[in-house]
């Protein structure tokens, strides 16, 4: 599978190299050399393979610096943002979730409507709706930037993190509320509260376990939209995350550069999609690791 | 004997509102060229930024453009595209599903794995690599945006596939002796169209967004062609404090989406044969 993923994101330096330039028969070659563009397909191919391994993508075109180093500058702002997100889009969720569950009537009707207005708006719109409120209106909240240091970081990511995660967390709160209800009405819970076992410890122990499955299924699935949406984010913040990098990269033509980023986004994805199937099966013993045994 | 019928569909006052908005936009979309009062491009710097007036009913906008005109013209792309990718990711799509509920075994496997593939890329970055190859604009957006969401079309409708798939009337067919082709086209397809097109209707909502967010990161349409994405991402407009562009045109797409994603719940809610 891995395999498949490198192919394709190999795709076609040379086309992108000579699109945008025209640049003297020297320069050519030695940007050929610098490149292996001479190469054959194949050992072009093998070549990257073997040093994307070692963690050296090569060079930047645009910005003449080895591509580990421009990653390594980048991805501690948008590893923070999607770890910030995450943890908004679980908390906001699941409070909502909980909340509607065990509430019926109002608090469930408002929640019921505020997540349905959530999902149908864009995140690019709230994360310009919020610039608009909290920084340009309000002026409370950096709207620009990635900011440096412990809390101008955080500060900063605190918009961006949350435009990133309303619209999965009013997913997470549906899908969480129709679970919940469905334990609470069961038989099995129906029986425990007759028992006379306190109600918070009912949901607790039974309703808020089992209903923790379906929820990491929706989490799982919204990982890469929320990957791309780290890409809108960071553009309407302009905060000089991996997104950033790579919007820079595919409209200057910087093959290294959107290969990499290319690479790290697939694994990236696949690999949290892979922890979630392992937290999924902790928590269900009768979903196994290994499929269907 | 009676023959089951579809539930009939129930629209309800909100289905109506949602009908008239996706036709007020189809409507307005066509008719662009009467309807608007003035170009959506060419216009002078001079007049940036001014405030609502007869001839600029929204004012206009950082390159002294027509707001109003800019929105109507701006609906055409924002329509036709995700009109295109649901076209493409079905003709992709639904045979891909037939083929893999109808054969089963290996290719259906190596239909999942190679769906999975897909899955695996964001798609954002489909477009980012494309527009890489093949250069920015419409069509790459279109295009890649079409193969992020082959998966889901095809996935959605195997499952449906696969669930009429041993119903009595497939069996019957299959008993008569009719080829796999015309089961499919003349008795399987017409029983879960209204699915398919429920779907088709929802993921409609969600293309528009994702188009008009490559063409707001700027990887999508390209400016100063008249379109919501782009209208929405003028961050200098923003900077100065003028909103008016930006929240025009993010109301139109979240009224499109809201319209869609509404009409297609209320398809998909009669799917089923009763």
């Amino acid at each position: 599978m891995i395999f498949g993923v490198l192919t394709l994101a190999s795709g076609d330096p040379l086309a992108a190299l000579l699109g945008n330039r025209t640049p003297s028969p020297e320069r050519v070659a030695q940007l050929q050399a610098q490149y292996h563009l001479n190469e054959p397909f194949l050992v072009q191919y093998w070549l990257w393979l073997t040093d994307a391994f070692r963690g050296d993508f090569g060079d930047s075109i645009v910005y003449q610096t080895p591509v580990s180093s421009l990653l390594r500058q980048a991805a501690p702002i948008s590893i923070a943002l999607i770890l910030m997100a995450e943890a908004m889009i679980v908390a906001i969720g699941l409070c909502a979730a909980v909340v509607a569950a065990r509430h019926r009537g109002a608090p469930d009707a408002i929640v019921a409507l505020a997540s349905s207005l959530a999902i149908s708006i864009p995140i690019f719109v709230f994360a310009v709706l919020l610039t608009i409120i909290f920084g340009k209106t309000l002026g409370v909240l950096p709207t620009v930037g990635a900011g440096t240091g412990g809390w101008d970081r955080f500060s900063h990511l605190l918009l961006p993190a949350f435009a990133l995660a309303i619209g999965s967390s009013a997913l997470l709160a549906r899908v969480g509320r129709s679970a919940m209800r469905e334990e609470i009405d069961s038989p099995h819970v129906a029986t425990e509260v007759a028992r006379g076992i306190p109600s918070h410890h009912v949901f607790r122990r039974h309703v808020f376990r089992n209903s923790l499955p379906p929820l990491l299924a929706v989490i799982a699935l919204q990982i890469p939209a929320l990957i791309a949406g780290t890409v809108v984010v960071e553009r309407a913040f302009n905060l000089g995350g991996i997104g950033t990098l790579l919007l820079a990269g595919v409209n200057a033509g910087d093959f290294p550069l959107v290969q990499a980023i290319a690479l790290l986004i697939v694994i990236v994805t696949v690999t949290l999609g892979v922890l979630v199937d392992i937290l999924h099966a902790m928590l269900d013993p009768r979903m196994s690791l290994a499929g269907n045994q | 004997m009676s023959k089951p019928r579809r539930r009939a569909l129930r629209l309800g006052v909100a289905g109506w509102i949602a009908i008239a908005v996706v036709v007020t936009a189809v409507v307005v979309a066509i008719a662009a060229p009467w309807l608007a009062p003035q170009l959506p491009t060419g216009g002078s710097i001079l007049e940036q930024f001014e405030p609502p007036s007869v001839t600029h009913p929204l004012g206009t906008d950082v390159d002294g453009n027509d707001i109003l005109s800019r929105l109507m013209y701006g609906a055409r792309p924002s329509l036709l595209g995700p009109l295109l990718v649901v076209v493409l990711a079905l003709l992709i799509g639904v045979p891909i599903a037939l083929a893999s509920a109808w054969r089963g075994g290996v290719i259906d496997t190596a239909i999942g794995r190679a769906l999975d593939l897909i899955f695996a890329f964001p798609t954002v970055l489909i477009a980012a690599l494309l527009v890489l190859v093949v250069g920015r604009g419409l069509p790459a957006a279109i295009v890649a945006i079409s193969i992020a969401y082959i998966p889901y079309t095809t996935r959605l409708t195997r499952t449906m596939a696969l669930r009429e798939r041993n119903k009595a009337y497939i069996l019957a067919c299959e008993v008569q002796g009719l080829s796999t082709a015309a089961i499919m086209f003349r008795h399987l397809l017409p029983n879960i169209s209204r699915f398919i097109i429920a779907q088709a209707t929802i993921a409609f909502g969600f293309a528009l967004i994702d188009l008009a967010a490559l063409s707001f990161i700027g990887i999508g349409i390209i400016p100063p062609a008249p379109d919501w994405g782009i209208m929405v991402g003028d961050t200098t407009s923003i900077a100065q404090g003028n909103y008016t562009g930006v929240i025009a045109a993010a109301g139109c797409i979240v009224a499109i989406v809201g319209a869609f994603t509404l009409l297609g719940n209320r398809l998909d809610e009669g799917s089923e044969l009763k």
